[in-house]
């Protein structure tokens, strides 16, 4: 919201608009009305008496709907303002739109006032990339309606406008001619609907915005009551607390094939889609909170599995989705994305979302309800990862014009490297891979011995599990660093960089207790850790750059998962030394910690450096105070009970978390600060 | 699941029923909890491997009404594209 843009969702459809509710979209920048990753409107400006109007005042009132404090006129000076005007938006297949004018002059006003309104239709992945569109504009007025249109063969979508007021349609917008007396107020309720024949919700959803808000409404605050409380001394905490959970709640998405239910998206504005990986981990990170997120990504994921060999799409028998898109160029097999499944951690992932979900909900149902999809993923694992017959995980893309390269979470085209700089060749196996693998093997033995009641297969993926484990600390221990390698490269060899990836191998349990300590003095050694969180590269590889996106930047969610994997481990204090960092950093950005910041060392900028990107907010940062809480509070799940062992930062205090959900009914935990993160912080 | 094949038209239907993992498929119109339609062209080429189905929808090739997750699962029984040149 710094960017000056406001931004208001619901699910997949958004609105980001300039701070008077205008839109003036240009071809690659990402404001206008979005839905179902096709742009509905690309301009949207309101004038009175031909002339724009200036912001006093933005209020988001909350993240489906913001009310604008307008006055007429480009100039700097209010004062003089005679009129008043309110717009008030939320989001509501498409959105609803009030717009109120008061006259304060002692006499009657007269104005002509004007929405210019028109369409691009722009795939969101246009506006990313700049492409042309290759369909047919149409505009149709009719007395009481404009409707946009475009279309390009059977493919057809339609934005239809409508006003309560009498107006006038033409082309390009809608005029009111209006009278208001002296001290008098007028007021228009104008709908802006979206149309998508074959794949729209949007189209048959309830077209009554009140109704539609008070339902928003409702539903957040049974999300917000539902979640456990938590009670601090610091009240920088409690905010970031909440800021996060609404925040997921805005993030949460009903695709059409979810039966209603809510998963969440990656991220606005680029990444309002079902992601395999971000759903899981986000998932992962909210489930002492909101457990039932992980059970609809899990369906949603399940249905999607990958059944055949599809070049184009990159999938495989078993295969867990990467991402699914519905914007034209999706449409025309431009892009993947119906869908691409083009990760490769997504898929020994869900079988270990699934294992923690049973562990904290008790929800065998579901666990059994999806035994065919489980064991199909840990069968892709085996059969088709397996590239070059090693027994690790490998990608290498099939679809090489639009597929992805590094198909890992570091999936920019520079992140796997040596220390040198230089780039392995494919395919390519990252180190947290083979523990994501490692931890499905051993997770998944649980659920088929407990669960599925399959002893053998039980048997099978604890030898597997135990080999692998064996193979892996051999394989990928870099001996003159006390580390272990990135990934291999086609040829065997070690991609040598250090990296935040050796912290999720400590999450997964792969590592020999004895190489522990080393890993653990790496990430909280100064060449990985900020003194905010830990890098994604160290300081002095090759490719290391503070601002660079896989290769220097501290990412919030990676950060939470190497704190819960220290604790794994038992290293209390350097997962509170991460929580500590993270936290503090938070509060730089109003409790909303962004996808990235700068890894340049604390006590150089003394404050976080945003990394110049859109995505905000992102699920799993969003998530990331979630797990770091969970963390620690040491909240571990343990038959029909939670344990708490809390290890909290000197500076946090007390900590009560309430209501905590899961097989036990719902219980609280405690925890006062007490480990000193100071010294430790600045390495 | 009711399937509505359109041949100019004329639009013959027919229904997919699944109870406990056994199939049987009917002529006729019957109840559904999803219904799918387009061009004997579109079926044909989703029978064969030669289209996506998802993708089919987003142009309005294809279009459904109710339970999507019925049309997700479905699709599984379409074959993948020929000549895949993936391992395996």
């Amino acid at each position: 919201m710094n960017d000056g843009l406001v931004k208001i969702l619901d699910g997949n459809t958004f609105v980001v608009s300039d701070d008077r509710g205008d839109i003036e979209a240009s071809r690659t920048d990402p404001t206008g009305l979005f839905s179902f990753d096709t742009r509905f409107l690309s301009r949207w400006v309101l004038t009175v008496d031909g002339e724009r109007l200036n912001a006093l005042s933005v209020d988001d009132l909350q993240y489906f709907e913001a009310r604008y404090f307008l006055v007429p006129g480009t100039s700097k000076v209010y004062i003089d303002a005679k009129l008043s005007v309110i717009r008030r938006r939320s989001v509501a297949s498409g959105f609803h739109e009030e717009i109120t004018i008061l006259n304060h002059a002692a006499t009657p006003a007269s104005l002509t006032v004007r929405l210019d309104a028109a369409s691009d239709f722009a795939d969101l992945f246009e506006v990313k990339d700049a492409l042309e569109k290759k369909g047919r504009y149409s505009a149709t007025v009719a007395r009481r309606k404009l409707t946009l249109g475009y279309q390009r063969g059977s493919f057809t979508r339609a934005t239809e406008i409508s006003a309560s007021a009498p107006a006038t349609f033409d082309a390009d917008g809608l005029t009111f001619k209006v009278r208001i007396p002296s001290q008098g107020r007028w007021t228009t309720t104008i709908d802006v609907v979206t149309a998508t024949v074959g794949a729209g919700q949007a189209s048959r959803e309830t077209r009554n915005p009140k109704r539609v808000r008070a339902r928003m409404q409702r539903n957040l605050e049974h999300w917000l009551a539902e979640a456990p409380r938590v009670e601090c001394d610091l009240q920088q905490l409690k905010s970031t607390y909440r800021r996060s959970l609404v925040d997921l709640a805005a993030l949460r998405f009903s695709p059409p094939i979810a039966g209603g239910r809510a998963l969440p998206a990656a991220g606005l504005p680029w990444f309002m889609a079902m992601f395999g990986r971000d759903s899981i981990f986000t998932s992962l990170q909210a489930l002492p909170f909101a457990p039932e997120l992980a059970a609809t990504t899990l369906r949603a994921l399940g249905d999607w599995q990958g059944v055949r060999l599809d070049d184009f799409r990159d999938e495989d028998p078993g295969r867990i989705p990467h991402e699914l898109r519905y914007g034209e160029l999706t449409a025309f097999e431009e892009r993947p994305h119906s869908p691409y499944y083009g990760s490769v951690d997504a898929t020994p992932l869900y079988v270990v979302l699934l294992d923690e979900y049973e562990r904290w909900s008790g929800d065998r149902t579901l666990v059994r309800e999806l035994e065919l999809e489980a064991r199909a993923a840990l069968r892709w694992i085996d059969e088709y990862a397996d590239l070059q017959g090693t027994g690790y995980i490998w990608y290498q893309r099939r679809n090489e014009k639009s597929g992805l390269e590094n198909q890992c979470w570091k999936d920019s085209w520079d992140s796997i490297a040596f220390r040198d700089g230089a780039l392995p060749g494919f395919p390519r196996a990252t180190c947290e891979l083979q523990g994501y693998a490692y931890d499905a093997k051993v997770r998944g033995a649980r659920l088929a011995r407990e669960i599925w009641k399959d002893a053998e297969l039980a048997a099978k993926l604890e030898r597997d599990a135990a080999d692998l484990k064996r193979r892996f600390n051999r394989d990928f221990w870099v001996e003159d660093g006390e580390y272990f390698a990135l990934a291999l490269d086609p040829e065997g060899r070690r991609v040598d960089a250090l990296t935040s990836n050796i912290g999720h191998l400590l999450w997964s349990g792969i590592v020999d207790d004895a190489k522990a300590s080393s890993l653990a003095r790496h990430l909280l050694g100064p060449r990985l850790f900020s003194g905010w969180g830990v890098r994604t590269l160290a300081e002095g590889e090759g490719r290391y750059n503070p601002i660079g996106y896989h290769t220097g930047t501290v990412w919030p969610f990676d950060n939470s998962f190497l704190a819960w994997g220290l604790r794994c481990y038992g290293f209390k204090d350097e997962a509170a030394a991460i929580a500590s960092g993270i936290l503090e950093a938070a509060a730089f950005f109003e409790g909303r910690l962004p996808e990235a910041f700068g890894g340049y060392p604390r006590e150089l900028t003394r404050y976080p450096v945003q990394y110049p990107t859109a995505c905000s907010p992102q699920a799993w940062s969003t998530g990331t105070p979630l797990l770091l809480l969970r963390t620690m509070l040491g909240l571990e799940p343990h038959g029909d009970h939670l344990i708490v062992d809390p290890a909290l930062p000197h500076d946090i205090g007390h900590v009560a978390l309430l209501d905590i959900p899961g097989r036990w009914g719902r219980v609280d935990a405690f925890g006062r600060g007490r480990t000193d993160v100071g010294r430790r912080a600045r390495g | 699941m009711r399937f509505e094949i359109v041949e100019g038209r004329k639009t013959r239907s027919w229904c997919v029923a699944v109870a406990k993992g056994d199939l049987t498929v009917e002529h006729g119109a019957g109840e559904a909890h999803c219904v799918v339609r387009a061009d004997r062209g579109v079926f044909e080429k989703l029978a064969t491997g030669r289209m996506n189905a998802f993708a089919a929808v987003l142009r309005g090739e294809l279009t459904v009404d109710g339970d999507w997750r019925l049309l997700v699962s479905m699709q599984r029984l379409f074959p993948g594209p020929r000549r895949a040149k993936a391992r395996a």
